[in-house]
């Protein structure tokens, strides 16, 4: 089921790439939030279900209105709509959602407190 | 693996220089300000991911995974547009650490969550340190290729001549820097201080 999530995220993003667009452009043509735009991407949260925000992310993303690719555009979207996607944590990959070094303002190592706040941030994004 | 026993190799400037100039012509970027966000996203396809309150908790305003296929970042630096000055060069310091750590960081073997404490915990600050200035470096070559600075710097210095002004600027040298600091950076879309340090300390004094 989380399939249907996980591949219209990476639709998403491919579209968006191959118009060569940013997630800061995406996000400022489409006014979505870009938080949220990049969890669609990554299978974390579904898509919207209103229509009207489907055909403006479709318009930005140069699928013509009535055409094959726009309606498959919505299928997907909607096909993905009331599943619950899988915690990011939850398989053996995890550790790859973890940093590999940080840059704290303070130009030192980070503290435990720190990563442990890291680690709930993560989860939650 | 005894983590307390990493050494970080040293890379000289001209390496980190060589490195960075090789990074933006593979992406053929040519333009100043180099658009440093579009590359990591575009181009790279890493996942840039805002993240609430990244700075607030953590005090930092951007990392990336392990993998290397996505890049956090504090939101409200992300969408804050006084920020992006200094959210380009974090985004420079994330593609240093891809750079030029790539390699060493998988020769951590870090597998488990624990690896990651352990890590942190173990390794001597001196060398975290070291990671983090080579990739403060990396950023500041990328960001602010010397060619094109040496170039800014004289069509401003002209321009203030032209001013009659340089002659009771150049009485102190630190304030002249300061003051010549300031519109060189908005071109190169860094803050006044990244701009201020490379002109004190590899740029004035040798070559112009």
């Amino acid at each position: 089921m989380n399939k249907q999530i996980q591949q219209f995220g990476k639709s998403l993003k491919e579209l968006r790439i191959k118009k060569k667009l940013s997630l800061r452009e995406v996000c400022k043509l489409t006014g979505y939030d870009p938080s949220n735009w990049s969890k669609v991407e990554r299978g974390r949260i579904a898509p919207p279900s209103d229509p009207k925000t489907l055909a403006k992310w479709a318009k930005v993303l140069g699928l013509t209105q009535k055409s094959k690719s726009f309606h498959e555009f919505v299928d997907h979207a909607h096909m993905a709509q009331g599943i619950i996607p899988s915690d990011v944590f939850a398989n053996e990959n995890a550790i790859k959602c973890m940093p590999a070094f940080f840059r704290t303002l303070r130009n030192k190592k980070p503290t435990k407190e720190e990563i442990d706040q890291l680690v709930e941030l993560i989860r939650s994004v | 693996m005894d983590f307390s026993k990493i050494r970080v190799p040293f890379i000289d400037k001209i390496e980190i220089e060589k490195r960075a100039t090789a990074f933006r012509q593979k992406y053929r970027d040519t333009s100043i300000p180099v658009d440093i966000e579009h590359i990591i996203d575009v181009k790279l396809k890493v996942n840039i991911i805002p993240v609430p309150d990244l700075m607030r908790l953590c005090d930092t305003d951007a990392l990336i995974t392990s993998d290397w296929g996505s890049l956090y970042v504090d939101k409200r630096s992300f969408e804050d547009e006084r920020q992006q000055n200094r959210l380009r060069f974090s985004f420079g310091h994330e593609v240093g650490h891809y750079i030029l750590h790539r390699n060493l960081y998988s020769g951590f073997g870090v597998v488990e969550f624990e690896d990651i404490y352990k890590l942190i915990d173990e390794i001597p600050e001196e060398q975290y340190r070291r990671l983090e200035i080579q990739a403060n470096f990396f950023s500041s070559y990328l960001l602010v290729p010397r060619d094109a600075l040496l170039r800014e710097t004289k069509n401003i210095l002209q321009q203030i001549e032209k001013r009659n002004k340089l002659e009771e600027l150049k009485v102190d040298s630190d304030m002249f820097i300061s003051y010549l600091a300031i519109p060189v950076s908005q071109r190169f879309g860094v803050s006044s201080e990244v701009v201020e340090i490379i002109l004190k300390n590899d740029f004035l004094s040798n070559k112009t």
